[in-house]
Order: C-alpha cells, then structure tokens, then sequence
C-alpha cells in the first residue's frame, strides 16, 4: 500500500516538474492543454515506471494519490490561469495605493482585454469567425455551443458567466 | 490482476465509483429544488456532503468487520479526486466566460458585432454583468473593499491572496492569465 501511494506521490512530482519546464519552453501548444496532456502522460508513466521496479503493484492506490494530487493542481491551475478575480486581485496589488477606479477596471478587463482575449481564442479554436465587422459561431462551435446549452439545461442551469 | 497490476477493488473503493457514476444525477436533482435555485456554488455543495455522506454509510454498512482505515483513505482520495472533476466541469458551465460568450453566439439569429455581443451578453444582462458579480464576490469574502467607486485590496487578506497569486504565477512562468 505504502509503496503504491509513494509511487503515486513521486508522479505527481514528476508531473509537477515537467508542467513547469514545459511552460517555459513549449509555449505555442497553449498552457490548458500542456497541462492536462502532461497528466495523462505522466500518468501512465508513473504506473509502468512502477511496474518496472516492483514485481506487484496495488493500481487504485497510485490511481487515487496521483489524480488527487494532480487534479487539485490542475484546480489551482486553472484560477491562476483564467479567473477574472485573481487577476484584478494581482494587478491591484501592482497599483499605487492598492486600489483603482471601478469603471477603470470595467473597461481595462471586461470591456478590452478579457472580452477581446475570448472573441479571438473563439476565433483561433475555429469555433467562430469573423464575418464583416461580426462575429458568428462555426459549425464546430454550433454542435459546441449546443452540448453545452443540453448540459446547461440538464443541471438546471439558466445561464454561464 | 493483469500481470503485476493488482486491480482488485475493496468495498469502499467501489462505492466510490459508483457515488462517481451518481453523483452528476443527484446534483441536477438539487439543482431543480425550489430551495437552492440560481444558488450553483451551494447545490454543488449539498450533493457533494450528500455524495460524500452516502458514500461513507454505505461503506461501513456493507463491509463485514466495518470497513478498514486504508480502505476508506483510497476511497476517499477516488471520491475527492471525482468531485474535482465534476467541480470544474460545473464552474464551466455555470461561471464560463467564454462559454457565456459562446453560448450568446448560440441564441444569436445572426452574426453579432463586439459591441452588440457584449450588450447580449448572458442573455442580456451585458459584460458589466460579469465585473459586477466578480467584485460582489471579492468584498464579500473580504479580499477588496469598494468605496465611492474605488476598489481597495484589504491588507489582511487580499493582499496575501494577490501576493501568493503573483507567485504562483511567476512560478508557473504565465504570461498571461484572466
């Protein structure tokens, strides 16, 4: 058992190493799935490194230690990477007295930057495109679109925001 | 056993599954409850104690001797690990941005400029939506304080939060984020 959770353990600080190493240098892949890939390989590293070194080993303990431990890294991950709170949070702190005006974050975070940010990733993951001075949702991101408002309407809810 | 991979399941382990396998059930069940309508955070909440309490009965019930302390760790570490997947696929829908953005391109009859996107914004409440219900949130856990239209970290917590987010930024060497 102990064995198990240790190797467990030792992958997800291989995991960690590796994210960190391949956000420095891998930066055209995207930080999400640099992320989430580097979890599922290390994964299954970590349980044939296992049992390379060990005549048996107990799969659901190194299972549940690793994707505890890497699933609650990929929770912090993804505020540090995406949350609109952390990041007014952290540029607070860079500002002179600690504090801005509220219609001058509004416009540097929601309006520009933020908003600006998703309308072009929505347009580089191909789910929509330009049309004139518009916008409009592919096919890709119409059957996307659709998933999620059938998920939405499943857990009951109203809207995503 | 497949060759050396010893994949024999105790009890609590496998009700953990299967509470994995229920889980997404039970939440949609909460979430229709005339209680804890539009209140996503607090119906993840209560079908995760639920799960969590189910879980852990069931556990103890059906394993003769009562269930062993090891046993209920690894099932335990399953279940949490579960939740956390459901957890970001649930802030997703019910928090997404982007998703928001996506979704009022969905219900839109035609192309949208920015502008008119922004204004149909979860279904038209706007963008100014948004900032407003992130800033709620930040003084209500005491992280900013808003005063005459100006947004302050407080010293005791929202400076440490800002401070521990801008190391883990650093650390994680993003460039960008937000």
């Amino acid at each position: 058992m102990w064995t198990a959770l240790l190797f467990g353990g030792l992958g997800f600080l291989l995991y960690l190493a590796c994210v960190v190493i391949m956000l420095r240098i891998a930066c055209a892949a995207g930080p999400s799935r640099i992320v989430i890939g580097a979890a599922v390989i290390v994964g299954i590293a970590t349980v044939v490194g296992a049992l390379v070194v060990r005549p048996v080993i107990l799969f659901w303990p190194l299972f549940a230690s690793y994707s505890l431990l890497s699933l609650t890294f990929l929770l912090v991950f993804g505020a540090v990477y995406k949350s609109i709170s952390l990041r007014i949070l952290g540029d607070l702190l860079q500002r002179p007295e600690r504090s801005d005006d509220y219609q001058g974050i509004v416009a540097r975070y929601i309006e520009e930057e933020s908003y600006r940010a998703r309308v072009s990733l929505l347009v580089s993951e191909g789910l929509a495109e330009r049309e004139g001075a518009g916008v409009r949702l592919t096919p890709k991101g119409w059957r996307l679109a659709k998933a999620v408002s059938n998920l939405q309407r499943f857990f009951a809810i109203r809207s995503s925001g | 056993m497949i060759g050396p991979l010893d994949l024999s399941l105790s009890t609590s382990v496998l009700w953990a599954l299967a509470a994995a396998v229920c889980f997404p059930f039970l939440l949609a069940a909460v979430a229709r409850a005339p209680r804890f309508s539009r209140r996503n955070a607090l119906q993840f909440l209560v079908a995760s104690v639920a799960t969590t309490v189910g879980w852990a009965a069931l556990s103890y019930a059906t394993t003769a001797d009562g269930a062993r302390a090891w046993d209920l760790a690894i099932g335990a570490m399953l279940l949490t690990a579960t939740l956390i997947v459901y957890l970001e696929v649930w802030a997703l829908l019910s928090r997404g941005y982007t998703l928001g953005i996506l979704l009022t391109l969905y219900r839109a009859s035609g192309p949208l400029d920015e502008l008119s996107l922004a204004k149909n914004y979860r279904t038209g409440e706007g963008l100014g939506w948004i900032m407003k219900h992130r800033l709620q949130g930040l003084e209500r856990t005491g992280l900013v304080t808003i005063d005459h239209g100006r947004i302050c970290l407080t010293a005791v917590l929202g400076v440490p939060a800002a401070g521990l987010y801008l190391m883990t930024r650093r650390i994680l060497g993003l460039r960008q984020s937000g």
